[in-house]
């Protein structure tokens, strides 16, 4: 789990871990909320996101996850801002993953960000800065997005197939 | 109560009854009978059986789906009474018993600039609905079927945003004697 509990105005600790997993989404055991909680799959700190994909392509380096879904409203608003990126499949498959995404993906969440969270939003910048030095191409931005964007309504089933397990 | 003989899909405490529909229902001896603990199963993420132990004095916090647009999957309530009633009704020839829990709700809390989730890394909040005469804001009581329990829910008392004695006039069977006439205006709901 990737809290970051100094930031945090009080400290959590998880209940258990069937409660974990009420708000997590997609416990196998929840068949009966199952459809209620599904909008939690979505719901993902992007450090989570970054850790999820990563592991995924760790085991399977072959996964194409770029043409799941179409484009997310926060990727459309992204692209006004940033024209000149493109979508580079042949990266992707590869496996790089770079510092230009992360910031996009930050970028993304300050936009909905209310006021009272910008300081966390910054500390948490700060960490990360080295984990993001190791990774080194360009123009992948919104295929993230794309594979689990913090904005798509719906997440389809290969998505959590594909992603879900890794991040459980 | 009604809506289950009936077994109309429960919506939350919307769904109205006229009196003569509520004229129907008799309840033998006019009688409730207390309980002290509600034992709720349910199943864990990995298919385990589990059970919470709840009750309105030590564990009295419950989630269950919630009914509405919201976002947010559950509702959470307080468990403020526990009791059984043996009814007639014309549709049966025999008594039927029912567990009914009465509980007051939690509502969202209202301000829209929190968010709550994995993403923001912030705890959901809920306080309690306010109580008025009013019957057409949301009703700060209710009664639940047990089977609509999910399971129990830890809430976390939100310090920094004090008390108030604004949700509720001061009352014996909604509070415990211990909490005085104030209620936290927040609470965090653990998970």
């Amino acid at each position: 789990m990737l809290w970051n509990f100094s930031s945090l105005k009080y400290f959590p600790s998880f209940v258990d871990r069937d409660m974990g997993m009420r708000f997590r989404g997609g416990g196998v055991g929840h068949k009966s909320t199952r459809e209620a909680t599904d909008s939690f799959l979505t719901d993902r700190h992007r450090l989570d996101i970054h850790s999820a994909v990563d592991n995924v392509e760790a085991e399977d380096s072959d996964e194409d996850s770029c043409d799941e879904e179409g484009p997310s409203n926060e990727e459309e608003h992204l692209n006004e801002e940033q024209p000149a990126v493109d979508v580079d499949e042949q990266n992707m498959e590869e496996g790089d993953y770079d510092t230009d995404r992360r910031d996009e993906v930050e970028e993304g969440e300050r936009e909905n960000d209310s006021g009272e969270e910008e300081d966390w939003e910054d500390e948490s910048e700060l960490e990360d800065e080295p984990e993001s030095d190791e990774e080194g191409s360009d123009e992948e931005g919104d295929l993230r997005d794309d594979a689990l964007g913090p904005d798509d309504g719906e997440v389809d089933e290969d998505d959590i197939a594909i992603l879900g397990f890794a991040a459980f | 109560m009604l809506g289950r003989i009936l077994e109309r899909e429960y919506q939350g405490d919307d769904t109205p009854f006229t009196d003569e529909e509520r004229a129907t229902l008799k309840f033998v001896n006019n009688r409730l009978y207390l309980h002290k603990v509600l034992r709720i199963n349910y199943t864990s993420y990995d298919m385990k059986r589990e059970q919470d132990s709840l009750n309105p004095r030590t564990h009295a916090n419950i989630m269950m789906l919630s009914h509405d647009d919201d976002r947010h999957p559950y509702w959470y309530a307080r468990i403020i009474g526990l009791f059984h009633v043996v009814v007639r009704h014309p549709s049966s020839i025999n008594p039927l018993k029912f567990d009914v829990v009465r509980v007051r709700w939690y509502g969202r809390d209202p301000d829209s600039n929190y968010q709550s989730g994995w993403r923001t890394r912030r705890l959901p909040r809920v306080g309690f609905v306010e109580y008025t005469e009013d019957d057409s804001s949301s009703p700060a009581f209710g009664f639940v079927n047990p089977e609509h329990i999910i399971r129990g829910v830890h809430l976390i008392p939100a310090f920094h945003h004090g008390v108030t004695n604004e949700l509720l006039p001061p009352s014996n069977s909604a509070r415990l004697p211990s909490e005085g006439d104030v209620d936290f205006n927040f609470f965090y709901v653990n998970m």
